[in-house]
């Protein structure tokens, strides 16, 4: 999607943001006195008359050989979008080949079977297909984008890439440069300085204290460590597959199985062992002679299939993942502008789940913000959310899911998604129901056990006064 | 018209399961305010957004980053909608909005379920006249976009050397000036300042209303009215001005700074934009991004990255959708061992009106055009590109002839556009390591 739209949508840098990018479950705080002011009636505002909200639904497709994907069809669109996972991410990559995975990403779309890099690059351009892969954590991804009319010669294109990517000597060349200057500008990014330093400090030796690559580990990689990663981890075993947009199951099936016949029954992907940080309440400083201290924080969380999770979701919501209305976001922007952008998050990562959050203020500023952001931590976790709070975290979460569905490309996401997490084909639909029957009592005890303040753990990168 | 409504539902009916972008409907209401309703009924949910013509264009003298702050106000309440409830609300319904500012236009938009319309449109028209300006509000609010200028700006050398590149570039012309506003000047801004700003420039008549998603024009016509029609006009919005371009230069600057790590060159050129004088050139120097600029397959990336291999890095950006004059820039990020000014030789070489082809014209249209049809699955994107039509003066018309004029671009017009922008004023930069020589 380079050409007209990104031009608008990508090029136009200079538009400035009220907050932060929203993100999609963040949630809604209000204070006792605002609660107050809701109690009026609210007569002004016009009524709204709910209408159900059916969720798509999502059919299971299998080829006769076996390969499965999750489909939601949608006619309207001009679209299909394919989502691929596959387990075993920057963590599963060799001690000393730190950015193999992201090299090995970096490269999938750099020509394929009988197109070197360029005929490869003129042929999905030519037709739209959008063709991306990328490296997370613990997984690595696939995605392709195509117009229905594209769609027979878009999977083979696809297919070519999953089975066959040259990786050829000057282009692995080519693409290790790349590599090599993000790696030499990251040094001069305050925020990125911080994510490496709080990886460093969090997880020392484990899988997870070194996903980002380092020149010399960049420079070791060789083609034979792509091919066998390539081998290993991209495998019918260890695949996931969303697809939405419009295309039958009918029509996906064949599609399906010629695209991902050919891929290795087996994978082979090392996974290092879970860790629980312990970490203590301090504030770890790295001095950069920057304006604006870069700051990170956090504490171990919970997991993506605890029982608590949906707890813990609106409680973040209401916290600090809710921009706008969250209580970080009134208590440190909103009511003393000690900060543009302040929000929390639930890392979800497999081996080490996380709440963390993150901050940036002035120098001679960030102390008060610290300040404020460890009472409201306690406070939080002492208390927990108030009715009200939770009542609007839930409406937030439950009322927003539909704009999940809003292009073909996040649903197909989604799906796989919703595989990788083992949530069950259904869970569109029992959605609104985990998110409703999170009680009070359980939200002020999960609450507790989410915020941690004595092991609230800053990493400030900067020059900050006093502290 | 009694007909004419019947053939228009019916109309409407028939297009709706392959709705497309380039059949949006608009209208516009007795007060002004143009409404663009674009249809994509694959989910009940709706994007509104509202275009104000008016941003950092606008500020005035010695009053630079208003137009921003105004923005930032925008969420502060109005009567009915006290401080901290608009958001609130909007949350609380599933909503999720947000806004920018352009030195054009700004912009504020909500995406939420289709059955919480009237809600949204109900909180939008509200802050369109009847927002509260209260010091409370204003004070800690100035000391955020303050953060925001540290965190954009201060924090980031690319983005200072960037803001004097505009100083040198634009001279006195209000391109010349950062949008949010240069450091003395934003710390200076008032309450009074934002006031003024918002009665002069926020009213229907100087606004687009762009509703996409889960509903017709039909439908959308009644609530329109109720609640942005009864909003007077202001018949005062500002008459766009001319601006004079200083007498051209060519210059370079030349920034060394701790936190860079690597050795960039960046050239801007001052070229047509799709709405200025010579806008006829715009076509071409989209087609000319695209051949100079795509990713492996453009010149620039063929000759310096894939070939030469002296730089890392390359990149081409046309910013064509500017009322005023628009900009071409090249940006390079060096190998080791690769002095800028050695870079800058080559670039100087590179640079050829003559080296474009026949083929590389046709294969650049044939990708531009390509992925217009995307436009048709995600609503939110097609509100934002087609307010932003709209917001410079333009129409569906423009977006439904772009491939055609696009396709109309002959190889003379590519090379003469190339020669033009080579003779225009322009700056160099270079953003250099601290201890380099």
């Amino acid at each position: 999607m380079k050409k007209l739209i990104a031009l608008f949508l990508c090029c136009f840098i200079l538009p400035f943001e009220a907050v932060g990018a929203p993100t999609t479950a963040s949630g809604v705080v209000v204070r006792k006195k605002i609660v107050k002011k809701e109690t009026k009636p609210k007569s002004v505002l016009p009524p709204v008359t709910p209408m159900p909200f059916h969720t798509p639904e999502v059919r299971k497709v299998v080829t006769d050989s076996g390969i499965e994907a999750w489909l939601i069809e949608e006619k309207s669109t001009p679209v299909i979008a394919v989502s691929l996972i596959f387990k075993g991410g920057k963590a599963s990559d060799p001690k000393r080949l730190s950015g193999l995975s992201s090299l090995a990403m970096s490269l999938m779309d750099e020509g394929a079977g009988r197109y070197n890099a360029e005929a490869f690059s003129e042929i999905l351009s030519e037709k739209a297909i959008n063709i991306s892969f990328s490296a997370f954590t613990d997984t690595l991804s696939a995605n392709l984008e195509t117009l229905r009319e594209h769609k027979e010669e878009a999977f083979d294109l696809f297919r070519l890439t999953l089975t066959s990517p040259r990786f050829d000597r000057k282009n692995v060349q080519r693409i290790k440069e790349q590599m090599y200057a993000v790696i030499d500008a990251r040094k001069g990014d305050p925020n990125a300085v911080a994510f490496e330093r709080w990886a460093k400090l969090v997880y020392k030796d484990h899988a997870y204290g070194r996903t980002q690559p380092t020149k010399k580990s960049i420079r070791a990689i060789t083609r034979a460590n792509l091919r066998s990663l390539v081998r290993d981890r991209l495998a019918k075993d260890n695949l996931i597959i969303g697809v939405a947009g419009n295309i039958s199951a009918e029509e996906l099936k064949p599609l399906l199985e010629k695209t991902f016949a050919d891929l290795p029954e087996k994978s082979y992907v090392k996974q290092a062992p879970a860790i629980t940080p312990e970490l203590s309440n301090r504030t770890d400083v790295l001095s950069m002679d920057v304006p604006q201290s870069a700051v990170l924080f956090g504490h171990k969380g919970i997991a993506r299939n605890d029982p608590d999770f949906y707890a813990a979701l609106l409680v973040n919501y209401s916290f600090g993942g809710g921009s706008f209305a969250s209580r970080l976001f009134k208590e440190v922007r909103e009511k003393n502008g000690l900060a543009y952008s302040i929000d929390t998050f639930l890392n979800t990562n497999r081996l080490s789940p996380m709440i963390m959050g993150s901050v940036g203020s002035d120098n001679a500023k960030l102390a008060d913000a610290i300040k404020i952001i460890q009472q409201q931590w306690r406070l939080m976790a002492e208390e927990g959310p108030a009715e009200q709070e939770l009542n609007d975290a839930k409406t937030f979460i439950t009322g927003s899911f539909p704009l999940a569905f809003s292009s073909s490309k996040g649903l197909a996401s989604f799906l796989a998604g919703m595989q990788y997490y083992d949530l069950g084909i259904d869970y569109l639909k029992r959605h609104d129901d985990l998110i409703n029957s999170v009680t009070l009592e359980q939200a002020k005890k999960t609450a507790a056990r989410l915020l941690l303040p004595d092991s609230l753990f800053f990493v400030v990168v900067g020059k900050p006064a006093n502290l | 018209m009694r007909l004419l409504a019947i053939l228009f539902v019916l109309l409407l009916q028939t297009t709706t399961l392959h709705a497309s972008v380039f059949e949006a409907e608009t209208f516009t209401l007795s007060n002004g305010l143009q409404v663009v309703v674009i249809e994509n009924h694959r989910a009940p949910i709706v994007t509104q957004m509202i275009w104000y013509k008016v941003g950092a264009i606008n500020d005035p003298l010695g009053k630079s980053g208003i137009a921003h702050v105004l923005e930032h106000m925008m969420f502060k309440g109005t009567a009915a909608v006290p401080n901290g409830e608009f958001s609130q609300i909007i949350a609380r319904n599933g909503g999720s909005e947000n806004a920018f500012t352009g030195n054009d236009y700004t912009a504020y938009h909500q995406s939420i379920a289709r059955d919480r319309l009237e809600l949204v449109m109900f909180l939008e028209s509200d802050r369109m006249k009847n927002l509260r300006f209260l010091q409370k509000d204003f004070d800690p609010e100035l000391e955020v976009v303050k953060e925001e200028r540290l965190m954009r700006i201060e924090n980031n050398p690319a983005a200072l050397l960037n803001e004097r590149k505009n100083v040198f570039l634009w001279g006195d012309h209000p391109y010349g000036r950062p949008i949010i506003g240069t450091k003395k000047e934003l710390s200076a801004l008032t309450l009074n300042d934002a006031k003024q700003f918002y009665q002069t420039h926020y009213a229907p008549d100087n606004a687009i209303l762009v509703v996409a998603g889960d509903i017709t024009a039909e439908e959308l016509k009644p609530l329109a009215e109720k609640y942005y029609g009864k909003i007077p006009p202001s018949r005062t919005a500002a008459e766009k001005k001319q601006y004079t371009l200083p007498y051209p230069v060519r210059s370079r600057i030349e920034m060394r700074h701790p936190q860079v790590r690597l050795h960039s060159l960046q050239r801007t050129y001052i070229v047509p934009s799709y709405l200025s004088e010579k806008k006829e050139q715009s076509f071409a120097y989209s087609v000319l991004e695209e051949i100079l600029g795509s990713y492996q397959l453009g010149k620039m990336y063929k000759h310096f990255v894939s070939d030469k291999k002296t730089a890392r890095i390359t990149n081409v950006s046309y910013l064509g959708f500017m009322l005023d004059r628009g900009t071409f820039t090249l940006t390079l990020t060096a190998r080791e061992n690769k002095s800028l000014s050695e870079l800058e030789k080559e670039l100087d070489l590179f640079l050829s009106p003559q080296s474009v082809t026949q083929k590389d014209v046709d294969k650049a249209k044939k990708r531009l055009v390509a992925d217009l049809e995307y436009l048709n699955d995600n609503p939110e994107t097609a509100a934002n590109l087609i307010g932003r039509f709209y917001a410079l003066g333009m129409t569906i018309e423009d977006l439904k002839n772009w491939p055609s004029n696009i396709e109309k671009v002959s190889l003379a017009d590519v090379q003469n556009a190339y020669k033009d922008m080579l003779t225009a004023p322009s700056v160099t930069t270079y953003l250099m390591p601290e201890n380099t020589p």
